[in-house]
């Protein structure tokens, strides 16, 4: 019976032969553990999609629901709790892959020729999570999630010209209110999604074209099938991954602050972990020069993050013949 | 078998492994955490409907105002049955969900129709008799009953 449906579909979609295609992809033989990253980053992406239509299921996006129905689902749901908290610590998890993941590419020259388009959409990639991460705070509607916003609100209105023009698309209004909460969960569960399932396949397409890249050490030519290998190691990867995001998860389970409170003058506004560079550089600049720390500084690091390629123009993927980029990179990741 | 098969074999199992291993835990928290609510709203509810004496022999339709545990969302809800005295058992009044058996629209009772009127679906054209049975449309049972008892001359209904 199975084999007759396995003919049925291979004769009208042939998708045993697109999956053999892809599996039987060659890489070269030196790929391994350290090529494990970005399937680490993808398979988190998944399982917030995961929790985040569980979460679906029972989120209000009103001001006079948001933070009560969250409550009901961590309070009164089975393992309500733990899926807000894979949810809520998923987004740590998948930032520290992708860091991890673009440092990988950056020190073994991975975006040089003709790779420089898979930088670009992993770039754009990056850009779409930390907005999944910007929105999503605000979704629960506390206090943490709140000052985010309008910290974040407040930083995009810094740009010239366009400003004010994003402020009032993001805000919807005057205040943060209502159409704010309703414009950050239409950005967090529509549009960021679509851009991930334009970029992500783009991704994975432009890295099937090219391949994984032959390290400078590698001078050989020898190639292995995808699978099994290298599909076992990521996944093996992602399991260990997951198995510790459960174990964070269920540690630090529990709401991270209480309903928003505007009166409440002892409650101490921090952004998440990964805001925090920027956080102390809004905090060291002087006002006079708070455009330098909003606009200036942060859309100077992305042109140079975007422009790697072709800033870095050695022939080679060397870690010796590519010292001024290599130190100027680990200079920037050390101050983020 | 050479090496290097046994190796890919050893390889395929456990991805094989993996995989389901992970589907199932999928799968196991998704359908523990959507179970949670699938039995809300179905405990017994007991509600008054007042002095028997206020019901005649013909239907009347009474709205209830119910408290309704919707999730987080905590309300009163309205809902309609059909209520009347009855003849042959004084101590009980005839109590009808106003709930369509066919897709669950509320029935409207017509007392012009029939010999002793009849209740009508307006969505399907359902008909039910005045002891709630199927007169003819689409309705698949008839309208439900519902145990209604007396204490101290005031009617209870028992709703599930």
């Amino acid at each position: 019976m199975i084999r007759v449906i396995k003919d049925w579909l291979e004769d009208r979609a042939g998708a045993g032969k697109a999956l053999r295609a892809f599996m039987d992809e060659p890489v070269p033989k030196s790929t391994g553990w350290r090529n494990t990253l970005g399937s680490v980053a993808g398979a988190l992406i998944l399982g917030q999609i995961v929790t985040g239509v569980l979460l679906m299921l029972f989120y209000v996006p009103h001001p006079d629901a948001a933070y009560e129905s969250l409550e009901y689902v961590a309070g009164s749901l089975r393992a309500g709790g733990l899926i807000l908290a894979l949810h809520y610590w998923g987004a740590s998890f998948i930032v520290v892959a992708i860091f991890a993941h673009m440092a990988r590419v950056f020190f073994s020259g991975a975006y040089k020729k003709p790779r420089e388009l898979t930088w670009l959409v992993g770039v754009s990639l990056f850009g779409v999570i930390m907005g999944f991460a910007f929105t999503g705070q605000l979704l629960p509607w506390n206090q943490a999630g709140y000052w985010a916003a309008k910290v974040g609100i407040e930083i995009a209105s810094s740009a010239p010209i366009v400003g004010d023009l994003i402020k009032q698309l993001l805000t919807g209004g005057e205040t943060l209110g209502a159409l704010t909460l309703t414009r950050f969960y239409t950005i967090h569960v529509i549009l960021l999604p679509l851009a991930l399932g334009v970029l992500v396949p783009l991704h994975l397409y432009l890295l099937r074209r090219h391949g994984p890249m032959r390290p400078a050490h590698d001078a050989s030519t020898d190639t292995a099938p995808f699978y099994p290998g290298q599909l076992a190691r990521d996944l093996v990867m992602i399991s260990i991954v997951f198995l510790g995001l459960i174990a964070v998860a269920a540690i630090f389970i529990g709401p991270r602050s209480g309903p928003i409170d505007l009166t409440d003058t002892s409650y101490i506004p921090r952004p998440e972990w990964f805001f925090l560079s920027h956080f102390e550089i809004l905090r060291i600049t002087p006002g006079s020069l708070k455009i330098v720390a909003t606009f200036v500084l942060p859309n100077i690091l992305l042109v140079l993050l975007l422009a790697l390629p072709w800033l870095d123009r050695a022939n080679t993927t060397a870690l010796k013949d590519r010292r001024l980029i290599l130190s100027a990179g680990t200079v920037v990741i050390a101050a983020i | 078998m050479s090496e290097s098969m046994s190796r890919r074999r050893a390889l395929s199992i456990l991805i094989g492994a993996i995989v389901a291993a992970w589907s199932t835990a999928v799968a196991a928290l998704s359908g523990l955490f959507i179970s949670s609510t699938l039995k809300l709203g179905k405990t017994g509810k007991e509600v008054l409907l007042g002095d028997l004496t206020i019901y005649g022999d013909t239907f009347r339709a009474v709205r209830m105002r119910v408290r309704v545990d919707d999730g987080w969302y905590k309300h009163v809800e309205q809902q309609t049955v059909y209520i009347r005295a009855d003849k042959e058992n004084p101590s009980a009044p005839i109590v009808l969900s106003g709930t369509c058996s066919h897709l669950g629209c509320t029935v409207a009772w017509d007392e012009s129709r029939g010999e002793n009127g009849e209740f009508v679906c307006p969505c399907h054209g359902g008909r039910f008799g005045p002891t709630g049975k199927v007169l003819s449309g689409p309705p698949p049972s008839d309208l439900t009953r519902i145990p209604a008892e007396l204490h101290g001359g005031d009617v209870y209904l028992r709703l599930s």
